[in-house]
């Protein structure tokens, strides 16, 4: 028995690489998810971007002031350019994030999450406790992908 | 009755945002919409804006999906 939580592939060209004739294409792997809320309920659904690059999830200050969560500290979100200027302070926390299997149930996962005092970042589903507890299988050939949990 | 989290609704509405990527990117870079029976119903820069704007143009008791339109090859 598995439980399978399905990944799309999403795919454009860059506006801009476009014009100068640049044709490869941005490819994500997208999920559909939505976050309990302090009342017990759940947030609107969302796509969210599957990131193995990043650590833990990040998530913008609007969601994240309507989810249920508790603050585990404050950190700096640094990415690939190391400039001070570049730096986004955040807090960490602690989210639960609802996901729908294949098979019409929902599977709920706590996240580690990096709460961004700014809204206009994508919102990430990283490492933190998706892998220790899928398997991601990615085959773009097959336009197949999707996390796996295998039950015992 | 406690809402349902996943619809069959906003299963399509997810892939109607994937499909329409190519166009989303083009005509709202950097934004987020809200998407409702295969139409933007809102578009803000936060969710929480679209979701706003979205209100009137959806059924009691739906909701919309919500996405972060990326304005192009972001290397997080």
């Amino acid at each position: 028995m598995s439980t399978r939580i399905p990944l799309a592939f999403e795919e454009f060209l860059d506006p801009h690489w476009a014009q100068q004739g640049i044709t490869a294409l941005i490819t994500r792997l997208v999920v559909r998810v939505a976050f309990v809320t302090p009342d017990g309920g759940s947030t609107e659904e969302r796509k969210a971007v599957f990131d193995t690059g990043a650590p833990v999830a990040l998530l913008p200050l609007g969601l994240w002031q309507r989810c249920a969560v508790t603050i585990k500290g404050e950190s700096v979100l640094r990415g690939v350019i190391r400039k001070r200027e570049c730096e986004l302070p955040v807090q960490i926390g602690e989210v639960t994030c609802h996901l729908p299997a294949e098979d019409g149930s929902t599977v709920s996962v706590p996240l580690t999450a990096y709460l961004a005092p700014v809204e206009d970042i994508a919102l990430l589903l990283g490492c933190d406790r998706l892998l220790g507890r899928f398997q991601v299988v990615i085959d773009r050939p097959h336009k197949a992908a999707y996390l796996e949990e295998l039950s015992d | 009755m406690a809402q349902k989290i996943f619809t069959e609704q906003g299963k399509r509405d997810f892939e109607w945002l994937v499909t329409h990527a190519q166009e989303l990117v083009r005509m709202y870079p950097d934004q987020w919409v809200a998407v409702y029976r295969g139409e933007v119903v809102g578009v803000g820069k936060s969710g929480e804006d679209a979701l706003q704007q979205a209100k009137d143009r959806i059924e009691p008791g739906d909701r919309p999906v919500v996405n972060f339109v990326e304005g192009g090859a972001y290397v997080y």
